[in-house]
């Protein structure tokens, strides 16, 4: 597997890029991009029409190139990453959602993989603000396996929460996925998760949701409790949501949930993933910038599992971005130098993933570092 | 690393002053700068997102402050209520953990033991009632840890100090949020004065028991030493009639037969009451025809109300069953009761009798009896005490009518008995209606005259069968009543004056029925019957036993049973006319 990233302030920046890599006898049979929306997705789309190899697309929070230079955050245009691999060894697909509910879209994928490879592992891409990361989540191991490995985000755009995309060179979708089924019998792929968060103030009871919509907690209004308890404005949600999410406290785990919508009618809140009505949840919020140490500290111990990797994808939660600034270049880099090889990826809206072996999930908040490997 | 930067910069602004440090250092310069620019950035960040994070976070903490402090609020009012509760309840409360240690007590558990909670706290239950058999009461409380469930109304008795107390204590679990018993909450109760009471009670209720049994049983003996000279004058007057006697000796004898009656009535009377009060008396529930208990009464008033010429006339509602189930006996005792006081208290004018049903259901009817006379009535004072016993409306009624005032509050306690009321509408000089109302099972099946069933046909045209007969009794008029009466039958009577006697002529003679009086010196009719089946079934080794009918005047409930348990046939009540007694002695010797 060989790989080759750059970044790219526009679309016309992205094909002169392309072709010269092509002319210097680059072959990709496939793409990672990730884009900014601002140039225009359909745009970004077009740049690949030419070419034969899928394109793995989608508009983001903030593009991730850490490379030998000195920026690795690149808010306008794209990152791209050319993969040259074996077609044999991965399989891509591009489906728009339509009625599909989040776990049956996740079913789909599930099961496509599996009928590509006997041993699928999965990486992807989903677009949607109303879109159910957990669910989605869940669908795709009820079809595939619980022990299935898949990393991947949610589509970002730009902080906007209006509408992220995925696309390919054919095709954008504001309401769809894009996988990656990869044979695991021929691709190593590992990964870490972390985040850092910490759950601040009283227990609270969810008292009303459905699925990834909150309406009340604590018998009042989601949007008025958010509001009351961080003393903010109404415009600043859904943003300020995704920087204090949701902690749901499980028996001994908890996961984050970051407010992706506002549905001010019902002044309920829409999640990235399942918030289940009953569960005990608390606000949360970075510790601080020394959450940068904690990361770097579980980067270390993957790089001592796993030191080989052809190839490093970096879906990082929108919200460490927003919480750290400039500051988290650093947790960035740090992957790229003890590598020694570019880590592309992009600021999610929701990260998929699983912490060096446990179940996969849906996760928010968390640096999500995946490590591809040809055997 | 900001200090180190700022010295080097120093050090290349020593450096400017010479244009060819500058030149050399130019690289190091801008590179520096643009250092300095992103230093800059970051700590401008970091300043706004630690503005940001401070509103937020103060914000989110003030919140959460308010919210803890309204819980611990709340919590503090709810402790503090609790706490009143719990040392102002008179009660003793302790909660203990699973290894039933005290861990807290409110201040009545403190004085009861007479120690202070920090010397409670950690011990058990055997540490601090020592004088306490403790075992039963730590098993319980095991229990209740174990199983999860209450216990309730422990009652026991514990020495505290120098006295005894008694406990009634309540044993619940509690548990933690999750629904883990982790201790067990104990209430107790001083019930030592509760207790005391009920003992009085019990004292008082025996007492009162025992008086009542005793006075009914004074009764009951007395009735018999009564029953016993009457049986003996009514018997002798019978037997007088039968001679040829002038008109006036005829008269003077019918006197003394009826004086001798209403006695005996009073006799039973007293009787009836020593048996309600005694909590003796039961109806005996069986099919009776309701006209047919009317008829009767009929028959006996008739006559004295024909003498004042007294319209008589009893009205009955045809539509109420002819058969019905209840205690014809005593509900004919009822309406005697009324009827007779009616024809007594009325001097010209009517006496009627009306019966109708109230409800009916499927299976029961209540009956409403009432009896309305045209007579003397009574004044309202005189309607005040009417039921109870000994009252007559003034100490004149017993002089001018007779009768001793237990009539109407026999009849009252009949009529509850029958879960019925009784009641009066009169006006002094305007007559009397008395009233009462019976609940009555209607009859599952048509019944054939009852009396007739019950009754033996009376067997004349039988061929008759000369009897030996032994007759054990010691009081010589019975013996001289009972003697001429079966000899007058034609029988054989051999005479034997006490039961040991009886048992001696019995194994010397040979009789074909043992007429057997039950109350008889040196040994009672029980024993003696006893006694000879003794001989008959070891020495004689008889297939066929000879019947033995016991005679008693003991008229309460059970004798029957008695006799018949001691080994006896039949059972006759005295006192008893020459017919009883003849058709009993068929029905034991057929
Ligand atoms: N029909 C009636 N008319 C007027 N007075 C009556 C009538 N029935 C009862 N009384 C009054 O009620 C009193 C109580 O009646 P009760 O039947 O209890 O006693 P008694 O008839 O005097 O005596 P006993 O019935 O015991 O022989 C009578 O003495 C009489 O004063
Ligand atoms: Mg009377």
């Amino acid at each position: 597997m060989k790989t080759i990233s750059f970044a790219a302030n526009n679309p016309e920046e992205i094909k002169i890029k392309l072709d010269k890599q092509i002319g210097e006898g680059f072959s990709p049979t496939l793409a990672f991009v990730f884009a900014s929306i601002k140039p225009g997705i359909h745009k970004t789309s077009q740049a690949f029409k030419a070419y034969p190899f899928p394109v793995f697309g989608c508009s983001t929070g903030g593009n991730i190139l850490s490379d030998h230079s000195e920026n690795c955050i690149y808010e306008e245009g794209a990152v791209v990453t050319l993969v040259e691999l074996n077609e044999k060894y991965f399989s891509y697909r591009i489906i728009e959602r339509g009625s599909l509910s989040s776990f049956d879209l996740g079913r789909d994928i599930g099961l496509w993989g599996a009928s590509e490879f006997k041993d699928p592992a999965f990486i992807l891409v989903a677009s949607g603000l109303s879109l159910d990361g957990k669910e989605l989540v869940e669908g795709a191991l009820d079809a595939a396996g619980d022990d299935t490995i898949m990393f991947g985000g949610l589509a970002g755009d730009d902080t906007r929460f209006e509408q992220p995309f995925v696309f390919s060179g054919k095709m954008v979708l504001d309401s769809g996925a894009i996988s990656i089924a990869l044979d695991r019998e021929h691709i190593d792929i590992k990964g870490l998760a972390t985040s850092g968060w910490v759950g601040l103030g009283k227990d609270l009871r969810v008292t009303s949701a459905t699925s990834n919509i909150v309406y009340s907690i604590d018998d009042e209004p989601a949007l008025e409790v958010y509001k009351k308890y961080l003393d903010v404005k109404d415009a600043d949600l859904p943003a300020i949501g995704v920087e204090y999410p949701l902690l749901i406290k499980h028996n001994d785990t908890y996961s984050l949930r970051a407010v992706m919508g506002v549905d001010r009618k019902n002044k309920a809140l829409i999640f990235a993933g399942t918030v289940p009505q009953d569960a005990i949840v608390t606000f949360s919020s970075s510790p601080g910038f020394e959450v940068i140490d904690s990361t770097k500290e579980k980067i270390n111990e993957f790089y001592e599992k796993y030191q080989d990797a052809d190839m490093l994808l970096l879906f990082s939660c929108m919200a460490r971005y927003l919480a750290l600034g400039p500051v988290i270049t650093e947790e960035i880099k740090f992957s790229a130098e003890k590598w020694g090889i570019p880590v592309s990826g992009f600021f999610t809206y929701g990260e998929i993933g699983t912490n060096m072996g446990s179940i996969c999930d849906f996760y928010n908040q968390t640096y999500t570092l995946v490590s591809l490997k040809e055997k | 690393m900001m200090g180190k930067r700022t010295n080097k910069i120093n050090k290349i602004i020593e450096g400017i002053r010479s244009f060819e440090d500058f030149l050399s250092h130019k690289e190091e310069i801008l590179q520096g700068v643009q250092n300095l620019q992103h230093d800059r950035q970051v700590l401008n960040f970091k300043f706004e997102r630690l503005l940001k994070d401070k509103n937020v976070l103060n914000s989110l903490l003030k919140k959460t402050t308010e919210d803890l402090n309204n819980a611990v609020e709340a919590l503090k009012t709810r402790a503090e209520e609790l706490g009143i509760l719990l040392s102002t309840i008179p009660a003793l409360v302790y909660f203990k953990d699973t290894n039933l240690k005290y861990i807290l007590v409110n201040k009545s558990f403190e004085r009861f033991v007479n120690l202070p909670f920090y010397v409670i706290k950690g011990k058990m239950v055997e540490d601090l009632f020592p004088k306490y058999k403790t075992n039963n009461y730590s098993e319980m409380e095991r229990e209740v840890i174990q199983s999860g469930l209450p216990l309730y109304n422990i009652e026991e008795i514990i020495q505290q100090g120098e006295k005894k107390v008694w406990l009634s204590s309540n044993l619940a679990p509690f548990r933690d949020n999750e629904g883990e018993i982790i201790g067990l909450v104990g209430i107790s109760w001083d019930i030592t004065e509760r207790i005391k009471h009920e003992n009085e009670l019990q004292y008082a209720k025996e007492q009162a028991e025992e008086g009542t049994r005793a006075k009914s049983e004074f009764l009951a003996n007395m009735s018999h030493e009564i029953r016993t000279p009457m049986n003996g004058i009514i018997g002798m007057a019978e037997i007088l009639k039968q001679a040829s006697l002038g008109e006036q000796e005829k008269e003077n004898l019918e006197i003394l037969i009826s004086s001798t009656r209403s006695l005996l009535s009073l006799v039973n009377d007293v009787l009836d009451i020593s048996k309600i009060e005694a909590g003796k008396l039961e109806l005996e529930i069986e099919d009776f025809g309701i006209r047919k208990v009317l008829k009767d009464i009929e028959n006996i008033l008739y006559i004295k109300a024909e003498e004042k010429i007294l319209n008589y006339k009893t009205f009955i509602n045809p539509n109420i069953p002819e058969f019905l189930r209840g205690d014809p006996s005593r509900l004919k005792q009822i309406i005697l009761n009324l009827v007779n006081n009616a024809v007594k208290f009325t001097e010209k004018g009517f006496v009627h009798i009306f019966i109708d049903d109230l409800e009916k259901h499927a299976d029961e009817v209540t009956l409403m009896v009432k009896v309305v006379d045209s007579g003397i009535g009574i004044s309202d004072n005189g309607k005040k005490s009417l039921f109870q016993l000994f009252s007559q409306v003034d100490t004149s009624t017993t002089k001018n009518y007779g009768g001793t005032g237990l009539g109407l509050s026999i009849a009252k306690k009949l009529v509850m008995m029958m879960q019925g009321e009784i009641g009066l509408e009169s006006e002094q000089d305007k007559g009397s209606t008395f009233w009462f109302t019976v609940k009555l099972e209607k009859c599952s099946q048509k019944i054939v005259s009852p009396e007739s069933a019950k009754k033996k046909p009376v067997p004349d045209k039988k061929p008759f069968k000369m009897l030996s007969i032994l007759l054990a009794e010691d009081n010589e008029i019975n013996q001289k009543i009972i003697q001429y009466s079966l000899t007058n039958a034609g029988h054989n009577v051999d005479i034997a004056n006490n039961g040991q006697e009886a048992i001696d002529m019995y194994h010397a003679g040979n009789y074909d029925l043992v007429l057997m009086d039950v109350q008889m010196p040196v040994l009672d009719g029980f024993e003696a019957t006893a006694h000879i089946r003794k001989i008959e079934s070891a020495v004689l080794n008889e297939t066929h036993p000879t019947p033995i009918v016991a005679l008693t005047a003991n008229a309460m409930k059970g004798d029957r049973e008695k006799c018949l348990d001691a080994g006896m046939d039949e059972y006759l009540s005295k006192p008893f006319t020459p017919d009883d007694l003849i058709s009993i002695i068929r029905s034991v010797t057929d």
